[in-house]
């Protein structure tokens, strides 16, 4: 995910500090992250809830024209 | 019969002790269990001296007397006390010294208590187990093998041994019930906001609770009224609440299928003394609690990680690796992922209140699901970390912080190794006062508090342990 970040290596302190726990931490790190990541954005129980009432765009049925 | 903080209160009061009496005696129980590593500092002259100030104030006069004069307390060490040193179980912040008192112990000391000093906890309030890498680990004082829970061990402990009858943890996944539940004494999780966090050391403000820990339910509720604005008053426990039996829904069949047996047999007699007590228990599905955990997590690890970014940058090295490990995943969630966690938080609540507790006064479920680990099958310095230890200890706690809800841990019996087991009653948002009436009406009819670890056997196991 830090490869998303714009400013140029050696430059960011946030950036320093992700590639250090990278670094030190690896894979485990990264697995924690996609974990998270997926239980933000990978379950429906929202829609069911309708939580996102007014913080997520209602999206139109079917494709768009 | 147990000594209890208004046993106490109601003792110095009435001049039956003195406050360097009650200071000395809580020195003394300190000094006969020093291994299980409560204090990280201990200001025993200054709260001699404090003492000795509150017998010459004290002169007989009753009425003009605060509620907790002469009291002695403790709280985890993560509270600012001007000029006292504050840890925050870190090597790191162990020179800070505050310039302000937090509101919360402001608030206790200006009701006439004496600070005994720091307890302590797991660094930056990481970890349920509640060791200490720097400090050393905080034991149990029901098996000094076993853990304390944290991450508010010193405090849940020295309430426990009986050192103080008070004190003030801090609870972000479930850091003040856990040991709370792991030691045998009473926990309250306020609703989030409720008690003001200003001058205590931040982990994820939206998460983040300050509260009280007590030896009874009767006696956490005296703290907490000193420490809210407003609280209600509360009336004798009774079953019976507008002309209605109160109800409380129990998840039996979900209990029975992710607790330890001993921890399902535990709930269910609990569940059958408020039967007893003319509370109707209604068995209910639980929400989906797992899912509720993960968004915590989400909403956790980048605040921890933004709070403690000026501090890995200058200081990186001397955060304990596993603890250092538990925040810096935080700078790895999106930004989205972050927001829509939160976003989620409010129709989380509101089903919880319209549907899990539709027509009830709390949710019964356990404290802590699992037996109390050892201290070496969870040292993470010697066995790496455990992610899984954390998410077992923290399942039936860590939900709530997401939700905000009030949450009250009581104990409800003691396994077969001999550690406790504490129960959870879960409210309403700002309805602590019933889940106090709640639990009084348990403790009327139940002794688990009334016991005690004894301090010779915290001793005798201590020196067989070596």
């Amino acid at each position: 995910m830090s490869a998303g970040l714009s400013v140029p290596p050696g430059e960011d302190p946030l950036r320093s500090l992700i590639e250090a726990a990278l670094a030190e931490f690896g894979e485990g790190l990264r697995a924690e992250a996609a974990r998270l990541h997926h239980a933000a954005f990978f379950t429906n129980s929202h829609a069911e809830s309708g939580s996102f009432a007014n913080a997520e765009l209602r999206a139109p049925p079917g494709a768009p024209p | 019969m147990r000594e209890t903080l208004i046993s106490l209160r109601e003792a110095i009061r009435a001049g039956r002790c003195s406050s360097v009496e009650a200071v000395t005696q809580a020195l003394s129980r300190y000094e006969r269990c020093r291994d299980l590593n409560v204090f990280i500092s201990l200001d025993a002259d200054a709260a001699l001296a404090a003492a000795r100030a509150a017998d010459e104030r004290w002169g007989g006069s009753l009425g003009s007397l605060p509620p907790l004069h002469g009291v002695p307390l403790a709280h985890k060490d993560m509270f600012d006390r001007q000029r006292h040193r504050c840890s925050f179980g870190s090597r790191i912040q162990q020179s800070m010294t505050p310039k302000a008192t937090s509101d919360c112990v402001r608030r206790l000391e200006r009701a006439g208590s004496i600070t005994l000093g720091a307890l302590n906890m797991s660094e930056f309030a990481l970890g349920p187990t509640g060791h200490n890498a720097t400090f050393g680990h905080c034991r149990n004082p029901w098996d000094p093998r076993r853990v304390a829970g944290g991450s508010s061990s010193g405090a849940a402990v020295a309430v426990a041994a009986g050192i103080v009858h008070g004190a003030l943890g801090s609870d972000t996944g479930g850091s003040l019930r856990i040991p709370a539940a792991c030691c045998g004494v009473v926990g309250l999780k306020p609703t989030h906001g409720r008690i003001s966090a200003r001058g205590s050391m931040p982990l994820a403000p939206s998460l983040d609770c300050i509260g009280p820990i007590a030896g009874s339910v009767a006696d956490c509720a005296a703290l907490f009224e000193l420490l809210v604005s407003r609280a209600s008053g509360r009336s004798s426990p009774t079953a019976v609440a507008g002309g209605r039996r109160l109800r409380i829904m129990y998840p039996a069949a979900a209990i029975r299928e992710a607790a330890s047996p001993e921890v399902s047999a535990a709930l269910e007699a609990a569940a059958e003394s408020f039967r007893a007590a003319g509370v109707v228990i209604e068995e209910r599905p639980l929400p989906d609690i797992e899912r509720m955990h993960d968004l915590a997590d989400v909403v956790q690890k980048p605040e921890s990680a933004a709070v403690h970014y000026e501090n890995l940058r200058r200081f990186r090295d001397a955060y304990t690796p596993h603890v250092r490990r538990r925040i810096e995943a935080g700078f790895l969630v999106a930004a989205p992922a972050y927001v829509r966690a939160l976003a989620e938080r409010a129709s989380h609540l509101r089903a919880f209140v319209e549907n899990t507790l539709a027509g009830a006064a709390a949710l019964l479920i356990p404290t802590v699901g699992c037996p109390v680990p050892s201290v070496e099958e969870t040292d993470e310095e010697k066995c790496g970390s455990q992610p899984t230890l954390v998410a077992r200890m923290t399942r039936w706690t860590r939900w709530l912080n997401y939700l905000g809800v009030p949450a009250l841990s009581v104990p409800c019996g003691f396994d077969s190794a001999g550690c406790p087991i504490g129960l959870q009653l879960v409210g309403r948002p700002r309805c602590e006062s019933t889940l106090f009436d709640l639990g009084l009406l348990f403790q009327e009819r139940t002794p688990w508090h009334e016991q005690q670890p004894e301090a010779p056997r915290i001793v005798r196991r201590r020196a067989s342990d070596e």
